[in-house]
């Protein structure tokens, strides 16, 4: 299958290895990658602010360099949610709403399209650590992704789950939110890092970039032992 | 100080205060827990949140007739009803009753819309001596503070905040024990019931098929106020319309479901107008006041009308993250959390509420576990869209404009790359500190370091030939289209009511068809199907902690209320006059005994130790009693002494809520008694940290006597 990989611009800039694993997890099981360079960002942040005229426009290219593929892969459920969503809400009584509909279709948040399109689960894996995982609320709610994360870290060799009390509740990420009101954001995400250190895990994993990010910044800077992690590189890890 | 920079001076108050943030947290927790065991009632809770929706949006599209049909059944059986299109006219409405019954004292059960029309600041300007009655409530009037949460009013208040409030207004002994703390309120109001001229009372739900106001409560402090005063004036808000009384059977469940995590609430009163013919007590009048205040605004929102199905259980504030962490007060709103995020700013204007729905991080928690499918969170989006639409801030404007134009142009992607890289070193210098201009993550967070190479680099080093890219050719640009619409002509009445009514039909002829709605799926039955009645029931009753007796006959069933009597050492009983209370009470000889057939003296009631009443039916389902003024002796006889016993026979079992509705309204037809009550268990609080004490308002027992 062509398999036309969308990375998010926080994957891009910050967290590439997390990129860079779904990219080797999908040629690895014999799929060719289409990768649009010159695709930047879903237009969420302007969305989710409420300047949906501005989203549009920097969605049009998106739609437009996507419209003849095969299949979508994102490597995000939150920026998965904005195309595979979203788009069908932005473009609403717009010349694109077909366009958008027909995008909807074809797009695969990356856990999903390994589970529930490609059927697989076991990528022989190895990772000899204790993990607790946190759903990210886009994939979690808006997707209903409970499950796949879940069925691809049960067939990683040496690997221990354990699920935090807290795992869906939101950890304060939020896109804007958590700079226009970083004292909710902040203390949604110690809740949340309070959760998985109950767990005594070693690392706090998730499928969403952005919602490490703002994790891993809050761990780092109260000096906490807890590590985050992608969950593309744990399935990408080797003994 | 403007309603955002309050919020954000509460907001960063309440997430430093550990203690708070906690107490929220383990309360929540417990609700969870129960609410994750409610739900087990059901036979699918999903397929009920389906119907429910439904439901409502059927009886909100057509809102307008639902109204008109209520008024008429209403007023047909001699309850007065009202219509204010805002909070002045509801004020100047409750102030006319209030001259006019010549009333001083008021007691309140909990009613939201009030603290909407913020009626007890003017009353008690006006003079009038006003008390809240619901225990959180009353706590809360004491404090001087809004509710905190519309469904648990003091719920961050631990027990010894409580104990030194009692001590302080009310010179109560100092105690560390929340049924003495429970007790000490339950003394207090007790007189309050007694002396009150009028009570108010809020509604759940209004039923258009019989003219009847449904109350959902705990504690019987809604029953004691509808039962007591001579006058009784409710306020409800236009949107709670059902259109069946079988619908009920439905929403009572859910909205104890939803709401506090309980099968179902212990009283469940349905009134329908003041005292009737014929019956004992209630009040002589009874004024319901249907408040629009500014509802139509937001029916005319054809993307959120959902709103208006809320059944105000507090489910979304339960589960909402932000308030789990900012609490309740910060809001600065009568209706918390995410539905009045979503609300308020059609009910108090956009640009002055904006913040609320720009303060989420969109999780859609809410959305998840609203039982009647409330598409909250998408809604916040909307209002974002709208407020921008309406008054865009030029810099954030500017900004975004910038965003979109350079975001998927990968020159200039690349140069802001470059930049970025170059400025980071930099940045770690300044990091944190007040010239930070990434301050607000870096105060609390580490700022995220770019990878030395990022996805593009990596990909580009590969030297993988790649699909070329398609041109980008651009798109038309069109505004938005469904945005909410303003009325298209002006609207001519004379009265409040045709304004309303007006308004609302005018409202309901935008049909946009919702852009998140949920597809619907086939109706099935949602509550499990009772086959062992009498298991069931005592099972279910006592669960709810009713004391049920089963009896070979009615001799052992005479025998059993004798024995009841010496060891409760009941010194003075209440029965009203029927076939099965002459059979077991009077021909018992129980001595001093109070028939309150033809009347009684409110003081002397509450001086009995039990009232002894029939009733209509039993429900296995829920392991409740069905009874109206008519079968349970009146209004107070099963609410007002602390002990209530019923006496049912065997045949009076039904198997589930809808059985119980379909008897009802067979026996009772067009001439309906003014009160039917769903009672299940004694009366109960959690209102302090969420601690079940039994005998707030009303019976602190409930026995079932059964032959």
């Amino acid at each position: 299958m062509l398999i036309t990989l969308f990375i998010p611009c926080f994957v891009d800039l910050i967290s590439p290895k997390a990129g860079i694993s779904i990219m080797n997890i999908l040629e690895k099981l014999g799929h060719e990658i289409d990768y649009p360079e010159e695709l930047g960002c879903c237009g969420q942040p302007p969305f989710n602010a409420g300047y949906w005229d501005e989203a549009r426009e920097a969605a049009r290219p998106v739609l437009k360099r996507l419209r003849d593929a095969e299949a979508v892969v994102i490597a995000s459920g939150s920026c998965g949610v904005m195309l595979k969503v979203f788009y069908k809400e932005l473009f609403h009584g717009q010349s694109e709403e077909a366009e958008a509909a027909a995008l909807s279709n074809k797009c695969w948040e990356f856990t999903d399209f390994l589970v529930n399109k490609l059927g697989v689960t076991d990528l022989g894996a190895e990772f000899p650590h204790k993990v607790t995982y946190h759903d990210g609320c886009h994939g979690l709610r808006e997707l209903n992704l409970k499950k796949p994360a879940r069925q691809l870290l049960e067939k990683v060799r040496g690997l221990e789950l354990v699920e935090m009390k807290e795992a869906e509740t939101c950890c304060g990420f939020g896109g804007t939110f958590a700079t226009k009101f970083p004292m909710i954001s902040t203390a949604m995400g110690e809740v949340k890092c309070a959760s998985a250190r109950d767990t005594t895990a070693e690392y706090m994993v998730s499928a969403d970039s952005s919602c490490l990010m703002h994790l891993q910044g809050l761990l780092t800077a109260q000096k906490q032992p807890l590590k985050t992690i992608h969950l593309a590189e744990i399935l990408t890890s080797r003994s | 100080m403007s309603a955002k920079t309050e919020f954000l001076h509460e907001a960063t108050r309440l997430t430093n205060d550990l203690v708070h943030r906690e107490r929220i947290h383990t309360g929540m927790w417990k609700y969870y827990d129960a609410r994750t065991r409610s739900q087990g009632f059901f036979q699918d809770w999903q397929q009920a949140r389906i119907l429910a929706s439904q439901t409502k949006k059927g009886a909100i599209s057509v809102l307008h007739e639902h109204l008109i049909e209520f008024e008429k059944n209403a007023t047909a059986r001699g309850t007065v009803v009202h219509w204010a299109k805002d909070s002045e006219e509801a004020r100047k409405i409750i102030f006319g009753i209030l001259e006019r019954r010549q009333v001083k004292r008021i007691i309140k059960s909990k009613v939201m819309t009030s603290e909407e029309i913020h009626l007890n600041d003017h009353l008690e300007k006006a003079g009038y001596h006003v008390l809240e009655n619901d225990l959180g409530e009353f706590i809360q009037q004491l404090r001087n503070e809004p509710p905190y949460h519309f469904v648990a009013p003091c719920m961050h208040l631990s027990m010894q905040e409580i104990s030194d409030l009692f001590e302080n207004k009310l010179k109560a002994a100092p105690t560390d024990d929340p049924e003495e703390l429970t007790m000490i309120a339950r003394r207090f109001l007790r007189q309050t019931y007694l002396t009150a001229d009028a009570g108010i009372t809020g509604a759940n739900f209004i039923i258009a098929e019989t003219g009847m106001l449904s109350i959902t409560e705990n504690e019987g402090n809604a029953r004691l106020t509808g039962a007591l005063p001579k006058t009784m004036i409710s306020l409800v808000g236009i949107e709670k319309v059902l259109p069946k009384m079988a619908d009920l059977a439905l929403f009572l469940p859910m909205l104890a479901t939803a709401g506090t995590g309980q099968p179902i609430t212990c009283y469940n009163t349905a009134y329908a107008g003041p005292r009737q013919p014929g019956e004992i007590d209630g009040p002589e009048e009874w004024h319901v006041v249907l408040l629009d205040n500014h509802r139509t605004a937001l029916l005319a929102d054809a993307e959120q009308r959902d709103a208006l199905h809320c059944i105000r259980c507090g489910a979304c504030l339960n589960v909402c993250p932000i308030f789990k962490n900012i609490g309740g007060i910060s809001y600065g709103t009568t209706y918390q959390g995410p539905i009045g995020s979503v609300i308020t700013p059609h009910l108090r204007g956009l640009q002055d509420w904006k913040h609320l729905s720009a303060s989420s991080s969109l999780c859609g928690a809410c959305t998840a576990t609203c039982p009647v499918k409330i598409d909250l969170h998408h809604h916040l989006l909307q209002n974002r869209r709208n407020a921008v639409k309406e008054r865009p801030d030029p810099l954030e404007s500017f900004a975004w404009r910038l965003f979109a134009k350079s975001i998927n142009k990968p020159a200039v992607y690349q140069i802001g790359t470059k930049l970025a890289k170059l400025a980071q070193p930099l940045h770690k210098l300044i990091s944190a500190t007040p010239l930070d201009p990434m301050r607000a993550w870096t105060k609390t967070r580490t700022a995220p370091a770019m990878a030395p190479q990022s996805f593009k680099d990596w990909w580009r080093s590969r030297n993988i030939p790649h699909h070329p890219t398609s041109q980008t050719t651009p798109f038309p640009l069109t505004s938005p289209t469904h945005a909410p619409t303003a009325p298209k002509r002006p609207i001519t009445a004379t009265t409040s009511r045709d304004l309303i009514l007006a308004r609302v039909e005018e409202a309901l002829s935008d049909t946009h068809p919702q852009p998140f709605e949920a597809t619907a799926t086939q109706k099935r039955a949602v509550l499990p199907a009772v086959t062992d009645l009498i298991p069931q029931f005592a099972a279910n009753a006592e669960f709810l902690r009713a004391e049920f007796f089963l009896c070979a006959d009615e001799s052992a069933a005479k025998a059993k209320l004798a024995e009841l009597a010496v060891s409760h050492g009941w010194k003075k009983l209440a029965t009203h006059r029927g076939e099965l209370t002459d059979a077991l009470v009077r021909s018992s000889g129980f001595s001093p005994l109070l028939d309150t057939t033809e009347g009684y003296d409110a003081n002397e009631l509450e001086a009995c130790d039990a009232g002894i009443t029939e009733c209509d039916a039993l429900i296995a389902q829920t392991g409740s009693v069905f009874l109206t003024a008519r079968s349970g002796g009146g209004r107070a006889l099963s609410v007002l002494p602390p002990h209530h016993v019923v006496i049912a026979r065997r045949d009076q079992l039904l198997p589930d809520l809808p059985a119980g509705y379909e008897l009802i309204q067979q026996r009772y037809g067009a001439a309906w008694p003014s009160l039917t009550t769903l009672i299940t268990g004694p009366s109960r609080t959690g209102d302090i940290e969420r601690i079940i004490i039994l005998g707030a308002h009303g019976p602190k027992k409930l026995t079932v006597v059964m032959f």
